[in-house]
């Protein structure tokens, strides 16, 4: 009887296998996968929440929060509810989902906003995340109170009742869920696969090259991945490497921001709407030839108020829309376009193709948070032909923007803007350059580098009119950025703009710092006028104290004048021998006199 | 006794040496800073009619800073019209009290081709520089100049007054008047202030009216400026203008 007994049980545990998020379970194994993925029903494309209508389900802000459930297609509130929401709330096949407060969560009808139920989490489970599918919800809550810590993936049906309750020893992140499929992040490395009917592990990935942070499921699957890049969930991730899976990350050409692919997982905060929500990358993954890619190789960088949609191969920007005075507070890419809420009360959409903005409803509300169910939404198309002057009108908004607080955009958007052909362009960069206040010196600085290197020949004329202007106190002109414009000259060898150069130079009011760049400028275009002002400049000052500490706008201009003629060599070697001269500048053109001036013949040693 | 006479008949000699132009300017560039700065000073005060020679020809050479603005300073007063071109690099130099100094000396040079450098100074950063222009263009009463004067005036710089009330004609003197409000109350008082204590600005029904615009500014700077007025003119009491101010004067005492 005895042995009967524990052969039954053995029988048992065979048949079982190890329990889910075991540290012996089987990892990386292509079968397991594919058996995993054969779950996965691809959802029904359109909005999820099943009333067969776009819809938006938001928190609002300040002390007496509200959930509110949003018509897009009727285009008003359709119900609202006090609720102190504390989670992003979910959508599925009639049910909304959100956590309230610390220990309750809450479901609800979209149709109708009428509470479906109320599921109490215990006091010492920290919540991680939740998702959604048309038959259950999931949620990954971690014991906060037992000294080893043990992690739960939680399914309830639409009706809140628990199905089943998966342990897991060690950390969990947030969920997600696809047709009856479940992944979820476990322990940093993973992605466990569970049956969303049962919570048992149906296959497990483990990627070497990196940390999983979060998995998403959407239309053309599971997508998942760590800080670069994303991971499409198949065949290939039984690699466990970057490179043996189907992976794809967007080019970035700008170091200024550094894109978020989706929220992560193990970071509890972000299991709420939070300032993750306002900077973020926004994508949808497809199935491409042997791998993955972006629908139509596009990305959508969101940062507050601004939203960019970039090429994902080549990095260029598309197209830029800065939304106008308050922050974009949620984004959702729905296939064909992006849609957005603001934290007035707007919600709206973007052409994907050109980022023209579409309103879709006007609420009033101030809104916290929002999630977004408007898969397929249809948005007029804008004009291609007009896409380059609007994306540099963007920018130039962007750049010029009073908002104090997003210098990094700006500077991206600078940076952008500087990739972008046309006069216009040179113009737009010239005017950041020259602007004596309201534009953070960091962007002046990259708009001035973006001028000198686009060379633009066609600028002559910018350039002349602006070194036009010096600086003035009855006019209240400031002359800024005269030493970009004289470097900008310098590259396209604008000869004609020596004088106006040479002006800058004499002008007390051109800062110390900016004339080395006019010297160069001058030494590089040549002819009489530069080198006059050269030697003037050159002998006004050799002795002057003011360049003991940066000698260098002096000893530029004599190295340019020792390359100008026999006269100006004469000069800069009386200035070298000069008593008076600053020794450092004296040294330094000692030195470079020692060097023979090209075409002149080699001294001869004499015989004694 | 004979060796002390020796010495100082050596001393003497070197002395009057010293005060040799030429020598004056090696010592200039290549003796130690201390005796540079001597021989700075020495040359800006020779009478030798070489030493301005030498004198801009070691400014427009270079020179440290501190022997420039002596140089400079042994130029003034001489309204030599060499010194032109050398004054108008210096009216540009970074150090503001050199650009003060070249300002005043080109001032004092008689050409009209003095007066755009003087103009453009008029915009200058420095207060002390714009003022030595005002001061130059008012003393020349280059009418000219009466725009950038009325913006300096706007902008309450405290040289413009002066310098407007020395150029004024009658037509200026009523665009002033129509500039109450916009220009600060003691500025344009001491603008009208000084044009009224001009001996050569009139007829006199012009200076009744800018003693009528004067009585329309309140405050203690309008009559100031009329009781100055009245100062000025205790020699002409029956003048309409100076009756008027005293009108005025009483009025606003009371009695």
């Amino acid at each position: 009887m005895f042995t009967k007994h524990w052969l039954l049980c053995g029988a048992l545990l065979a048949g079982c296998g190890p329990a889910a998020f075991s540290a012996h379970s089987r990892d990386n194994n292509v079968g397991d996968v594919q058996k995993a993925l054969s779950i996965s029903k691809a959802p029904a494309r359109g909005p999820r929440n099943g009333t067969g209508k776009p819809m938006a389900f938001a928190v609002t802000a300040g002390p007496d929060k509200m959930v509110v459930g949003i018509d897009l297609a009727s285009r008003g509130v359709v119900w609202k509810f006090p609720a102190d929401v504390r989670s992003r709330i979910v959508v599925g096949k009639g049910l909304v989902a959100y956590r309230l407060g610390d220990h309750e969560l809450v479901g609800r009808d979209p149709a109708s906003g009428r509470e479906l139920f109320k599921v109490s989490l215990p006091a010492n489970e920290q919540f991680m995340g939740m998702a959604i599918d048309d038959d259950h919800l999931y949620y990954v809550v971690q014991s906060t109170g037992e000294s080893k810590r043990v992690s739960y993936t939680v399914g309830l049906d639409h009706s809140g009742h628990e199905a089943w309750r998966t342990p897991a020893p060690g950390t969990l992140g947030a969920p997600a869920a696809r047709g009856g499929l479940v992944a979820v992040p476990f322990a940093y490395q993973n992605l466990v696969l569970l049956d969303g009917a049962s919570g048992k592990e149906v296959g497990r990935v483990r990627n070497t090259d990196e940390q999983v942070t979060f998995v998403v499921g959407l239309p053309d699957g599971f997508f998942y991945g760590g800080g670069k890049g994303i991971y499409l969930l198949d065949d290939k991730s039984a690699s466990g490497t970057r490179a043996g899976s189907s992976y794809a990350e967007v080019k970035m050409t700008s170091g200024q921001m550094r894109p978020t692919y989706w929220f992560d997982g193990y970071q509890p905060t972000q299991s709420d709407y939070s300032a993750f929500d306002r900077n973020r990358l926004l994508w949808r993954g497809v199935k491409s030839a042997g791998g993955v890619g972006f629908e139509s190789d596009l990305a959508v960088l969101h940062s507050f108020r601004y939203l960019f949609g970039i090429d994902t191969k080549s990095g260029a920007l598309r197209w830029a829309y800065a939304n106008p005075r308050t922050d974009v507070v949620g984004t959702e890419d729905v296939g064909d376009a992006i849609a957005y809420a603001t934290a007035d009360g707007e919600i709206g959409a973007l052409d994907e193709a050109t980022g023209q903005s579409h309103p879709l409803a006007t609420t009033g509300l101030r809104i916290a948070g929002v999630t977004i169910d408007a898969d397929g939404i249809v948005v007029p198309q804008g004009s291609a032909d007009s896409a380059p002057a609007a994306l540099r009108a963007s920018l130039e908004q962007i750049v010029w923007d009073p908002d104090a607080r997003f210098t990094v955009i700006k500077i991206f958007a600078t940076e952008a803007l500087g990739r972008l052909p046309g006069l216009d362009t040179t113009e737009a960069l010239l005017k950041i350059v020259r602007a004596p206040t309201g534009v953070p010196v960091q962007v002046q600085r990259r708009a001035g580098e973006a001028l000198v290197a686009r060379k633009d020949a066609g600028a002559v004329k910018l350039y002349a009119d602006a070194l036009a202007t010096h600086s003035d106190f009855l006019t209240d002109k400031h002359a800024v950025g005269v030493d970009i414009i004289a470097r900008a000259a310098a590259g396209i060898d604008a000869k004609s703009l020596a004088p106006a150069i040479a002006s800058h130079l004499a002008d007390p009011e051109t800062p110390q710092p900016s004339l080395k760049d006019l010297v160069v400028a001058l030494g590089t275009l040549g002819g009489k006028d530069a080198s006059r002002a050269l030697r003037t400049f050159l002998l006004t000052y050799r002795a002057d104290p003011i360049f003991l500490q940066d000698p260098s706008p002096l000893v530029a201009a004599g190295n340019a004048l020792l390359t100008m003629g026999p006269e100006e060599r004469r000069s800069v070697s009386f200035v070298a021998e000069e008593r008076r001269t600053l020794p450092p500048v004296a040294e330094s053109l000692k030195a470079a006199l020692a060097v023979p001036a090209k075409g002149a013949p080699r001294a001869t040693k004499k015989q004694p | 006794m004979k060796r002390l006479l020796l010495a100082a008949l050596l001393l003497s000699s070197a002395s009057a040496h010293a005060d040799d132009v030429a020598t004056l300017r090696r010592d200039l560039q290549v003796a130690s800073d201390a005796r540079a700065d001597e021989a700075a000073k020495q040359l800006a005060a020779s009478k030798d009619p070489k030493a301005i020679e030498a004198i801009l020809d070691l400014l427009a050479l270079g020179i440290p800073p501190r022997q420039a603005q002596v140089l400079l300073g042994g130029l003034a007063g001489r309204k030599d019209a060499r010194s032109f071109d050398v004054l108008v690099v210096f009216s540009h130099n970074r150090n503001s009290d050199l650009r003060r100094r070249a300002i005043e000396l080109l001032g004092q040079l008689p050409d009209a081709k003095v007066v755009p450098s003087l103009m453009l100074a008029l915009s200058d950063s420095t207060p002390e520089v714009r003022a030595a222009a005002a001061e130059a263009l008012g003393h020349r009463k280059e009418r000219s100049a009466e725009r950038k004067l009325m913006q300096l005036l706007e902008h309450r710089d405290q040289s413009a007054p002066a310098a407007l009330a020395a150029i004024a004609t009658p037509e200026l003197a009523h665009k002033l008047a129509e500039r109450i409000g916009p220009i600060p109350d003691a500025l344009l008082c001491e603008t009208f202030g000084e044009i009224l204590r001009r001996v050569d600005f009139g007829p006199d029904p012009v200076r009744v009216e800018i003693v009528k615009t004067l009585a329309k500014i309140p405050g203690d700077v309008s009559t100031t400026a009329l009781i100055e007025y009245m100062q000025a003119t205790e020699h002409d009491p029956k003048r309409p203008s100076r009756l008027e101010a005293e009108s005025v004067v009483n009025h606003r005492k009371g009695t």
